[in-house]
């Protein structure tokens, strides 16, 4: 975060707030009565209270703004602060008991004019903040682009997950909703992809790394919309202990800024985790295992389906299918 | 079929639902001959698991008649006779190697949304919500058994269905509760909560050699089965006498060397606690009510073991780790991992070392499984557990 801060603060705009900020909250300290004049409140000692309280938390924020040091943060609360003095002013306008207690009658216009004020000056932090992103969202396509990862370990050789994944026509059987991958030539293949509910997709996929049972990278071109993934990564590692191997899966795309990321990955990151235990059950077990609702996309009660299951989860028996189940060999349990 | 379906808290009823069919080559498509209500299933009765929809088939204690199998299945046919463990199994990957079977890798399809709430997902379960896989249950007349090679076990004909259903859950749940304890000869364990797992807690720790067992319930009745029938030396009724007085009194001040929560997340006590956890769910800011294993906890000898059985779904509140570090207790807990228990437990059954039916107090038939659900909420009619006879 205090790096996005730094690109804030350099903005003209941005440090013009940070003085407006110290400037108002030095007068609202030092002469609250007649700021309240101004504005059109009474001068009671409960409101010049009030105001001195806003003028200290205005003065900070504008030395936080002016010190640079993670100065997005400053200008959330500066917006905050437009809202509460917004909200206070309002009260005054409005006919709640508030009115009597904070204004006198005939001062409506200063009191207006003043809301104006608050509000125009809560626009420019907007937009000064909009900068700031903007900035940082610039900075990062030059730098990192934004990544989602996914892993898990199978019980099944490098050699064995390499030789699956480099055969894409394998991939719809794990990948849901992808209706068919064709391939062109040794690297080059056709993808197409049916959301439920949702937009039919097709792009082109090529392999521009390649290294037998370690990983593979490829691209995705797509003449119709841009992608949100563009290329993507799997690697096959040894797991520790015997366990199999580690599949790690990363896809990259547009840069999107930090704050949305952190949200917007988790959705892609689970989906992702889904299919990767899809293709664990592919290759441990030989097919994958359906309960009676997760057939279906979106919620489905637990109880044996009216439909017939169009897309027939029982495997075709081309995956080799690995050992014994252990139940039977070994009761656990002495008596 | 008739199948119990979920609609909402404190809302069950009989539904007409289509008969399950294979859906993977290992499944077996089982016709339901006794099945029970498990006091975990109260926890969905009351609304207390995430991720149930409404028509949810409930049940996860059955057995029955296999009627019919997938092509990978070499080990049943048509006409056995089963009883199917409640987790779902794979039996091959790395968890179910271990033994882990409720740990299973590949047999919760929801994996992803378990991970998002508990950082890693078990095994799928029946009837037991879709983040625990959205598996149809086994309050039917016929269930689909999945991994139906690696979890059903046959059970001979000269034992009654009584005697066999429990081998489903609660039998083996009570025994690994009291297992995890590492019951040595002249031990103390306490066992908090005298429902039908707790009972079965009680009979396996006196299996396993303690010398000593202490019941604590809210119920006479339960008690009074769990000193006449499990095997408990002593009971505690915790709405008349103060629980960790009276269990210093029973250990001579040393507290019990294993405690069992046998209880939950949906704990009673008249204590103040009680209202503070109560009102903590309301406005969620808690999702379970730990009283008992707070309590066992602090009873628990230094250098003691605490073994929770009793389900928990989310978060808990003022969980006394201060006492667990300094005190050098060790906490163990799991979902039963029943496939490693079943068959060791079916010889006991069969050499007469144990007979489950004794926890049995009410056989009706599935058309009034929503009232024995009521009743086995308000413990009404001296209530321990309910069977359910779907044929």
């Amino acid at each position: 975060m205090s790096n996005n801060g730094n690109t804030v603060s350099t903005h003209p705009l941005t440090r013009a707030l940070g003085w407006f900020a110290l400037g108002l909250g030095a007068a609202e300290l030092v002469a609250p009565k007649r700021l309240a004049n101004l504005i059109g409140l009474r001068p009671s000692n409960w409101t010049t209270g009030i105001l001195r309280v806003c003028g200290a938390r205005e003065a900070l924020t504008g030395i936080g703004i002016l010190s640079g040091a993670g100065s997005r943060r400053w200008l959330q609360t500066r917006i905050v602060g437009d809202i509460m003095d917004a909200g206070l002013l309002w009260r005054a306008l409005g006919r709640s008991p508030w009115h009597s207690f904070l204004t006198r009658s005939h001062q409506r216009p200063r009191l207006t004019g003043a809301l104006l004020a608050v509000g125009g000056v809560a626009a420019l932090d907007v937009v000064a903040l909009g900068l700031g992103s903007w900035n940082s969202r610039r900075e990062k396509q030059q730098g990192s682009r934004s990544a989602i990862t996914a892993s898990i370990t199978i019980d099944r050789t490098a050699a064995d997950l390499y030789k699956f994944w480099r055969q894409v026509e394998n991939l719809p059987r794990f990948l849901s909703y992808v209706e068919s991958v064709t391939t062109r030539d040794r690297v080059r293949s056709h993808w197409r992809v049916k959301v439920p509910h949702g937009p039919s997709l097709e792009w082109d996929a090529t392999i521009v790394e390649d290294r037998p049972e370690q990983r593979i990278v490829w691209t995705m071109q797509s003449s119709k919309l841009g992608m949100l993934i563009d290329s993507g990564e799997v690697r096959f590692e040894p797991a520790p202990g015997g366990r199999g191997t580690e599949v790690h899966l990363t896809l990259w795309g547009r840069a999107v800024p930090k704050v949305m990321a952190r949200w917007l990955r988790k959705l892609p990151e689970r989906f992702w985790s889904a299919q990767l235990h899809r293709l664990k059950q592919l290759l441990e077990l030989g097919e994958i295992t359906v309960s009676d609702a997760s057939p279906f996309f979106g919620p489905h009660p637990a109880r044996p389906a009216q439909e017939e299951l169009t897309s027939a989860p029982l495997a075709s028996s081309a995956t080799p299918t690995p050992g014994p189940a252990v139940a039977d060999t070994d009761d656990g349990r002495p008596s | 079929m008739k199948a119990l379906c979920w609609y909402g808290k404190k809302k069950v009823r009989i539904d007409d639902v289509p008969e399950p069919k294979l859906l993977n080559n290992r499944d077996a498509i089982i016709r339901v001959t006794s099945t029970a209500i498990c006091g975990s299933d109260l926890h969905l009765y009351n609304g207390f698991i995430p991720s149930m929809e409404k028509g949810d088939v409930l049940g996860h204690e059955f057995m029955g008649e296999v009627v019919e199998v997938g092509r990978d299945v070499k080990n049943l046919k048509p006409g056995d006779r089963v009883v199917v463990p409640f987790p779902i199994a794979c039996g091959r990957c790395s968890a179910c190697k271990d033994q882990l079977f409720a740990l299973c890798e590949n047999s919760n399809p929801n994996a992803s949304m378990a991970e998002a709430l508990w950082g890693h997902s078990p095994a799928g379960l029946f009837g037991y919500s879709h983040l625990l896989g959205g598996y149809a249950g086994g309050q039917a007349e016929f269930v689909r058994v999945p991994f139906a090679d690696v979890g059903p076990i046959k059970v001979p004909s000269w034992l009654s269905d009584e005697q066999v259903l429990f081998l489903s859950d609660i039998l083996p749940t009570g025994y690994m509760g009291a297992d995890m304890c590492d019951i040595k000869h002249g031990q103390v364990v306490a066992v908090w909560g005298a429902g039908p797992v707790g009972q079965f807690a009680i009979a396996s720790a006196k299996l396993l050699g303690a010398e000593r067992i202490i019941a604590i319930d809210r119920f006479s009745y339960r008690l009074n089965m769990a000193k006449e029938k499990a095997g408990a030396t002593d009971v505690i009724n915790y709405e008349q006498t103060d629980v960790s007085e009276a269990l210093s009194e029973l250990t001579g001040g040393r507290g019990p060397d294993a405690c069992i929560d046998a209880v939950g997340l949906e704990a009673h006590s008249h204590s103040a606690m009680y209202a503070y956890d109560r009102a903590k769910q309301m406005m969620m800011l808690e999702t379970d009510r730990p009283i008992a294993l707070r309590e066992a906890i602090r009873a628990c000898r230094n250098g003691g073991i605490v073994s929770v059985i009793g389900v928990y779904g989310g978060l808990i509140d003022k969980f006394p780790m201060g006492a667990i570090v300094n005190r050098g207790l060790t906490l163990k807990a799991g979902q039963c991992h029943v496939q490693r228990y079943m068959r060791g437990l079916l010889a006991r059954i069969e050499k007469g070392e144990i007979d489950p039916s004794f926890v049995v107090t009410h056989r009706v038939s599935l058309d009034d499984a929503p009232a024995a659900y009521q009743m086995f909420l308000d413990k009404r009619d001296d209530c321990e557990k309910v069977v359910l006879k779907a044929a």
